[in-house]
């Protein structure tokens, strides 16, 4: 008697799990990619590894004490997140702030975002197996963060906002360097695309790859960059001003092709537009100034801020997109409630859109492009 | 006579040596004995100088990948970092050996050696020089390519073996890249076989004469070697290791030595492939054509002189033009002086200077002495040297750059003596026979008749090759070392001077002073210019005295007909040049690149290295554009190459094919 066994059928597929410890993942992210040979059937982001409780943390402390966390959610966007923060506070205790900090805010945020964005260049190079652009972008994004040290005295964790400020005036000769890092950048911005926008295996490799209409964008909440690949002109410096951002002239880029080379194509013209700005605040900063708004004071007197009661809502755009701060005030010396809005959390939602019927390499350049730190995900 | 039968010459001294042992003995070996001890000692001495160009070939890798992404490298261990890639080694040797519990052994082990002793075994084939071939296999390069065709299979066993997804993945990439390269990469590969009308490699570099192959082939060149890149497995297709998609690929779960080996592949890989595109479509160890001496040493000047042109003075292009004027004017300019009588006491072809030189070229101008084309050459490569040195100074002159500007200068004068050398034994005969009998006549005019293969002033620039690289290891530590590395090499000279008067003294009675004052200046003259660049650094202006002295006199002397214009004294004036050059950027001490090539390209003219220096130096341009390929280049996709594979390289292989039978054809005067 031979016994029938029936055989469960054969998958087709396999789970690979990329991450948490992967080289493309740009952090502690888990992509749990259901592979057919090379073709992706399906992925899952798996997040969380990197939750440090931060929200909560804020209810802890005085309004001063969560600026530092503030730098720990993106940590390549410190001064926008600092800028987030502050913005919110300011608004709920009605601060005013002096035009010459208003000025350092602005040169601080967009030397900010051109570093950031070398940062992405960079590794975004290297998962596209370009060794170089990485090595170039760090070149060059040293005298940025050599001018942020300047500034504030950090390299990555910056806390330079204050209430109604900025923490501390910038040395003299800061202009001159600046200028010059600005003069030396805009070249360099031709040479990075000299070496990656005429090239074929780029543009084959980035050419209607990870696609995402406008639609996708707005149910997913998309922002920022990603947002403006596909054909969304919003950019929250032109079209919800803060600081002084109004006082400059500048273009925001936007494409409607919606796929990695959009994304790449409206980062490399932001960091452009940045020189720009840059160029402009820098030319047209004062001499001195108040550099924080003096009913507030500096140091030990910022720990006194004490909003009155009420909430609000500020944005400030990231380099990633719109990063938001939801603040709860209570009349006391902590925050009631602080939510945060990451871009990076947004941004990373319709990957699985993006890339199910793709190859694996195109998994990892769609995650590339999407420009997300793990930081500012988990939070 | 004086093809570089390295068998030969080891069987002569054998045959010496067990000679005399063999007195006391009574026994005495066969030639047939004495021919297979060559064979052996010759295979091993490539095989050691394989394994020793791999951890040299790494090392200039990361420099060079360092270079182009504004980075040191390595510097750490050993002078400029030469001994990182020995401790690596070490390194990964002592690491512990991890075999995945659940991962297939027998394969896992198996799969390191699989794929790199295929590439070993089809380096046996691959001719050096004429005589100097591990492995004279009659289809040699089926062989290379059949026997090459086995490594991707380690790959796969690696990818399966290991019991790993992202393993699994590149190792089914490899076998699914293998078969859309291999295939256009064989038949490119049999269109030169159809031109060559043999499988042998040595028949296929002789075949290369008239034209080399790449003329013939410009497609099959790009096939191959689009191919070749394919199966070294570097971006922008290493699809099988891909490491921001696989991890590893094939080799994710292999560490230590094992590792290590794979890497080594890639790295013997690279080197073959270069090979194997050189023997094929670049003829081989065929010297280089002038044009392309000069396109290529112009290449490799401009980009060791362009480096980063964002962060340091940019002394390239006035460097590269002045450079490349001396060359145009060469050319131009020294068939209508004539190009020495010594060319026409060996055996001049009147037809074969009409042909490439024109009417200007009758014997009749000919019967004129090389001096006259150093009356004309020497100064416009000293005019070119200081208005180089002027434009240099024009642009940006700071103190560090101020050093090597000498060097530079010297630089553009050996250029066009690069350029010339080459150019006369070509137009004498066209081929590398002709360079071979050239120097060998050349040769008899300055020693005695002398039937050792290998002859003294190979043995002489051999000594210049180790003390090129003996100073680049001393570089570093001093300018003390430098300077003793300075006086050796004069110390080294007197004493090479005196074992070639002891060797020839006995055999010759007739012996002339005429030729050992040649040999004097032939060894004197690298050493003054060396000792007064030295003394530069402490005392300018006596180092800057004695350097002139030492350019100066022996022209002075060669100009004014006192010392015959020889090829060998040329060279040693070249020679002197360039190791000038060398010591001058040793001694400053940051541009160790530019100074290695200096040092070392001196070394590769003799004629006893010609042929493998022509070789090596052919293998290592390809090796570089490699490695420049491979650095500046996004990845493809995997489905992409596979498409490129068999939509674009296959169908155009097949032209290729087309193109050669009607190319043979054609070259056999249209008969079959």
């Amino acid at each position: 008697v031979v016994a029938v066994v029936e055989l469960p059928p054969r998958k087709k597929t396999v789970m690979v799990n990329m991450g948490p410890q992967h080289p493309s993942t740009h952090g502690v992210l888990r992509l749990k990619v259901i592979l057919n040979g090379e073709i992706v059937e399906d992925v899952e982001p798996v997040m969380g590894y990197l939750h440090r409780g931060s929200e909560k943390l804020a209810e802890d402390g005085t309004y001063l004490q969560w600026i530092p966390y503030t730098d720990r959610l993106d940590y390549l966007a410190a001064m926008q997140n600092n800028m987030a923060y502050v913005l919110a506070v300011e608004t709920v205790a009605d601060i005013k702030v002096p035009e010459y900090a208003n000025y350092l805010r602005v040169i601080a945020q967009e030397i900010n975002r051109i570093a950031s964005h070398q940062v992405w260049l960079g590794t975004w190079g290297i998962d596209l197996g370009a060794l170089t652009m990485f090595f170039w972008c760090i070149r060059d994004r040293e005298e940025a963060l050599a001018l942020l040290e300047l500034m504030c005295g950090a390299r990555l964790t910056y806390s330079y906002m204050r209430f109604g400020g900025v923490v501390r005036d910038v040395p003299p000769g800061f202009k001159e360097r600046a200028l010059a890092w600005v003069r030396y950048m805009r070249p360099r911005i031709d040479e990075y695309e000299a070496l990656l926008t005429k090239n074929d295996i780029f543009l084959m490799r980035t050419k209607g790859i990870g696609t995402l209409n406008a639609k996708q964008c707005m149910s997913y909440g998309v922002t920022g960059p990603m947002a403006r690949g596909s054909g969304i002109d919003f950019d929250i410096r032109r079209d919800e001003p803060y600081c002084n951002y109004t006082d400059f002239d500048y273009d925001v880029p936007v494409r409607k092709e919606g796929d990695c080379f959009a994304r790449y194509e409206v980062r490399v013209e932001e960091m452009r537009q940045s020189c720009d700005i840059l160029e402009q605040a820098l030319t047209r900063l004062p001499q001195r100034g108040p550099y924080i708004a003096p009913e507030v004071g500096e140091r030990a007197k910022q720990n006194r801020v004490k909003p009155p009661v009420g909430e609000v809502y500020v944005r400030v755009e990231n380099p990633r997109g719109e990063v938001g701060c939801f603040l709860v005030s209570d009349g006391s010396n902590k925050p009631y409630r602080v939510k945060w809005r990451p871009p990076s959390l947004s941004n990373l939602h319709p990957l699985r859109d993006m890339v199910v019927g793709l190859k694996i390499p195109d998994l990892i350049a769609t995650l590339g492009s999407t420009d997300i730190t793990l930081g500012d995900v988990d939070r | 006579m004086l093809d570089v039968d390295g068998v030969g010459f080891i069987a002569y001294v054998l045959g010496k040596v067990l000679n005399f042992l063999g007195r006391f003995v009574g026994l005495y070996p066969t030639p047939g004995l004495l021919t297979l001890l060559g064979q052996l000692i010759l295979a091993l001495i490539v095989v050691l100088l394989v394994l020793t160009i791999v951890p040299g070939f790494v090392w200039g890798m990361r420099k060079i990948m360092a270079d182009i992404q504004s980075r040191h490298g390595p510097t750490r261990v050993g002078p400029f970092g030469l001994l990182q890639t020995l401790a690596d080694g070490v390194k990964m040797i002592f690491k512990e050996d991890v075999i995945p519990a659940r991962a297939d052994r027998l394969t896992f082990i198996l799969a390191p050696y699989l794929a790199i002793v295929p590439v070993l075994l089809a380096f046996a084939p691959l001719p050096w020089s004429g005589g100097v071939i591990l492995g004279n296999v009659g289809a040699g390069i089926l062989f290379i390519l059949a026997i090459g065709a086995i490594s991707p299979l380690g790959e796969v066993y690696a990818g399966w073996g290991s019991n790993n997804k992202y393993g699994l993945v590149g190792g089914l990439r490899a076998a699914a890249m293998d078969v859309s390269y291999e295939i256009p990469m064989v038949i490119s590969a049999l269109a030169v076989v159809m031109l060559a009308g043999t499988l042998n490699t040595q028949g296929i570099v002789a075949a290369q004469q008239p034209f080399w192959f790449f003329l013939l082939q410009p497609l099959g060149v790009g096939i191959f070697f689009a191919s070749a890149i394919a199966k070294i497995g570097v971006v922008p297709i290493d699809l099988p290791e891909a490491e921001s998609e696989l991890v590893a690929g094939y080799f994710t779960e292999y560490s230590g030595i094992r590792f290590g080996v794979f890497m080594l592949t890639v790295f013997a890989n690279i080197f073959l492939m270069a090979a194997i595109t050189v023997t094929l479509f670049f003829g081989g160890w065929s010297l280089l054509p002038p044009w392309a001496l000069a396109i290529v040493m112009l290449f490799f000047l401009g980009i060791l002189l362009t480096r980063q042109p964002t962060t340091t003075v940019n002394i390239g292009p006035p460097a590269l033009a002045a450079s490349a004027a001396g060359v145009i004017v060469t050319f131009l300019l020294a068939p209508k002086l004539g190009l020495g009588n010594w060319l026409l006491t060996t055996a001049w072809n009147a037809d074969v200077a009409n042909h490439f030189l024109g009417p200007a070229a009758t014997p009749g101008n000919f019967v004129q002495t090389f001096v006259q084309a150093w009356e004309f050459l020497v100064p416009a490569a000293i005019i070119a040297a200081i208005v180089n040195w002027v434009l240099v100074l024009a642009e940006k002159g700071t103190p560090r750059d101020a050093r090597i500007f000498p060097a530079i200068c010297l630089s553009s004068i050996a250029l066009p003596w690069m350029v010339v050398l080459p150019l006369v034994p070509f137009l004498y005969a066209g081929t590398s026979q002709g360079v071979v009998h050239f120097f060998g006549a050349g040769l008899q005019t300055l020693l005695v008749p002398w039937t050792m293969t290998l002859d003294v002033v190979g043995l002489l620039f051999l000594t210049a090759l180790l003390l090129g690289i003996a100073m680049l290891v001393a570089a570093p530590f001093a300018a003390r070392m430098l300077k003793a590395a300075g006086v050796g090499l004069a110390v080294v000279g007197l004493v090479a001077l005196a074992l070639a008067a002891f060797v020839l003294w006995p055999r010759n009675p007739h012996i002339d002073l005429t030729a050992l004052v040649q040999l004097t200046v032939l060894l004197g003259l690298p050493a003054l210019p060396t000792i007064a660049l030295l003394a530069w650094d402490s005392e300018p202006r006596i180092g800057a005295t004695l350097l002139a002295l030492g350019l100066a006199v022996p022209a002075l002397l060669l100009w004014m007909g006192i010392l015959p214009a020889s090829p060998f004294i040329v060279l040693a004036w070249l020679l002197t040049g360039v190791v000038a050059a060398a010591v001058t950027l040793l001694s400053s001490m940051d541009d160790m690149v530019l100074a290695g090539a200096l040092t070392l390209l001196p070394a590769l003219i003799p004629m006893a290295l010609i042929p493998i220096g022509s070789f090596l130096l052919k293998s290592l341009f390809f090796s570089f554009l490699v490695f420049w390929l491979w650095f500046t280049l996004p990845r493809v996709r995997v489905d992409q190459f596979l498409r490129i594979g068999w939509k674009t390289m296959f169908p155009l292989s097949l032209v290729t094919l087309v193109m050669a039978g009607v190319e043979a054809w054609w070259l056999r005067g249209g008969g079959l």
